[in-house]
């Protein structure tokens, strides 16, 4: 392995199953909300807006969205530790592009994402949410995770490297969570009992997000969501990763 | 000018909310040299290492290593510098050896030759007791060794050392700079280091310059700038009192506020 590339990023993969902890309190988190919320509130999965697949095929992707909350900090943290270190500044004298090393950070994030994405599916095959999408459908909602994960995560590293403060690492992944309350999460948008709610909901790109997944996951809903939400997925992974990217000279200068 | 692998003209940097830091410092240095940089806390000594090795800007000025431009060649500036800044820079889960093996295959070597310099590196070092533990575990004097070999893994033809032996223990001290001299003279490094000890810059430096408020304020051989201002067979550290005291007196101030 002669290509730095691969060594930076081999260094953030190994230091994200060294440091579990971001990926495994996501994890977590979304199985509780999944079993917490079918078993209050699954029963009105038999009305006709909830398409006939059960509730917990319309709940999964909240289950999914809500990994990003925890999981897209790794690579803030991990930055952070480096930054407090002084180990940073060794790696900006390597003669390899700066922003290589965020760029690493972001990508394990992304990877362990898309890992946990798949992981938290396979729980709501097994709590009883039907996966009639198939592998297609499992993949497509893994990647838009990932896509929107990593934007999340490289948002929170920028904001890291531009404020200094690692107690930050958090807010960016704080504001995904409440957006989740603001999206068609648990009922859909026509059930939503007040209208400035579903006039919030129509805004909030995590609506968009979670509906593409259920139409891809469980059949629900409409296919034009899904290319809405790539796009969504992946202005917010390129805007997020560019941030990150020209944060880097905020660290050194 | 040929001959200078360092050269800097009229660098300027001003900290936002801050000092100015170096207000126009024109400096060459010679290739293989061993060059002591001088001057009080906040003369800008750090500011102008870190300039030089790349990690900070100047606003104004400019420099070259190597024949290089700071401004347009900093990736293959950064392949022949090596930089050990005032604070140790470890991974601090990162064990002695797999440490350097990362930083020699970051600098292009393959597997076996990074391990290869490794273990030349820490049996230069003195670091085969503790080659397998953790940055964090070690000793403050065994990591500024590691820190000094990390910047020595890729041989670069200038090594930069800011307050290099600082915290090191008088035998740590005498083996540190038994290898600078060797690696000056074996393998033609530019050794260019800050101190605020005045017996190394006299021991250990060819020339010297002495920062002050931002400026270059004398540029020298050692044994000129300790014979023009301490007298004859003066030390450097009489040489060196003597002249910031007469900056002082020049700049308006009484002779018992510099005293003071």
């Amino acid at each position: 392995m002669r290509n730095p590339g691969l060594l930076i990023i081999g260094r953030a993969l190994k230091r994200l199953v060294s440091n579990p902890a971001p990926l495994l309190s996501g994890l977590g988190m979304s199985a509780f909300f999944l079993v917490v919320y079918d078993a209050a509130i699954g029963g009105i999965g038999f009305l006709p807006e909830f398409g006939g697949a059960g509730y917990m095929a319309f709940l999964l992707p909240m289950g999914v969205v809500s990994l990003l909350f925890a999981s897209s900090s790794g690579s803030a943290q991990a930055l952070s530790a480096d930054i407090a270190s002084g180990y940073f500044q060794r790696l900006a004298l390597a003669p390899v592009p700066r922003s290589a090393f965020v760029l690493a950070a972001i990508l394990a994030d992304a990877i362990g994402v898309f890992a946990s994405s798949l992981a938290v599916l396979g729980l709501g095959a097994l709590l009883g949410a039907p996966l009639s999408g198939g592998l297609t459908g499992v993949l497509g909602t893994a990647a838009l995770a990932t896509l929107f994960g990593g934007g999340v995560s490289a948002a929170s590293a920028a904001t890291v490297m531009r404020s200094g403060k690692v107690e930050l690492a958090g807010t960016i992944g704080s504001a995904v969570f409440m957006l989740l309350f603001l999206a068609p999460t648990f009922v859909p948008r026509e059930l939503m009992g007040a209208r400035w709610l579903q006039v919030v909901s129509a805004w909030n790109p995590l609506s968009y997000l979670m509906e593409a997944m259920r139409f891809l996951v469980s059949g629900l809903g409409e296919a034009a969501s899904v290319p809405a939400a790539f796009a969504i997925a992946g202005a917010a992974g390129l805007g997020g990763t560019a941030l990150a990217a020209v944060s880097v000279r905020k660290v050194l200068n | 000018m040929p001959g200078n692998i360092i050269e800097a003209r009229g660098l300027a940097r001003t900290y936002r909310k801050g000092p100015r830091a170096l207000a126009g410092v024109d400096l060459s240095v010679p290739a293989a040299c061993r060059f002591a940089l001088l001057g009080a806390n906040g003369a800008g000594k750090s500011t102008l290492v870190r300039i030089l090795c790349t990690l900070s800007r100047a606003d104004s000025g400019g420099a070259s290593i190597a024949g290089l431009p700071l401004s347009g060649g900093s990736k293959a500036i950064r392949s022949l510098i090596g930089v050990a800044l005032q604070d140790t820079q470890l991974d601090p889960a990162g064990r002695t050896r797999d440490q350097l093996v990362f930083q020699g295959r970051l600098y292009g070597l393959d597997r076996k030759r990074a391990l290869g310099r490794a273990e030349e590196l820490v049996g230069r070092f003195g670091l085969e007791p503790v080659a397998d533990r953790k940055a964090r575990e070690l000793s403050g004097g065994n990591k500024r060794r590691l820190h000094v070999a990390l910047a020595l893994v890729h041989r670069p033809r200038v090594l930069f050392l800011d307050e290099p032996t600082v915290g090191m223990d008088p035998e740590s001290r005498a083996a540190f700079w038994a290898e600078m001299r060797r690696l000056n003279a074996e393998e033609g490094v530019c050794v260019f280091f800050t101190t605020q000890y005045l017996e190394e810059a006299d021991r250990h430096g060819d020339e010297l310059a002495v920062l002050d408020a931002g400026l270059v304020a004398y540029r020298g051989t050692v044994p000129a700038f300790a014979a023009e201002h301490s007298g004859p067979g003066g030390d450097l550290e009489a040489g060196y009192l003597n002249f910031v005291e007469s900056r002082r007196l020049a700049a308006g101030a009484t002779k018992e506020a510099v005293h003071a």
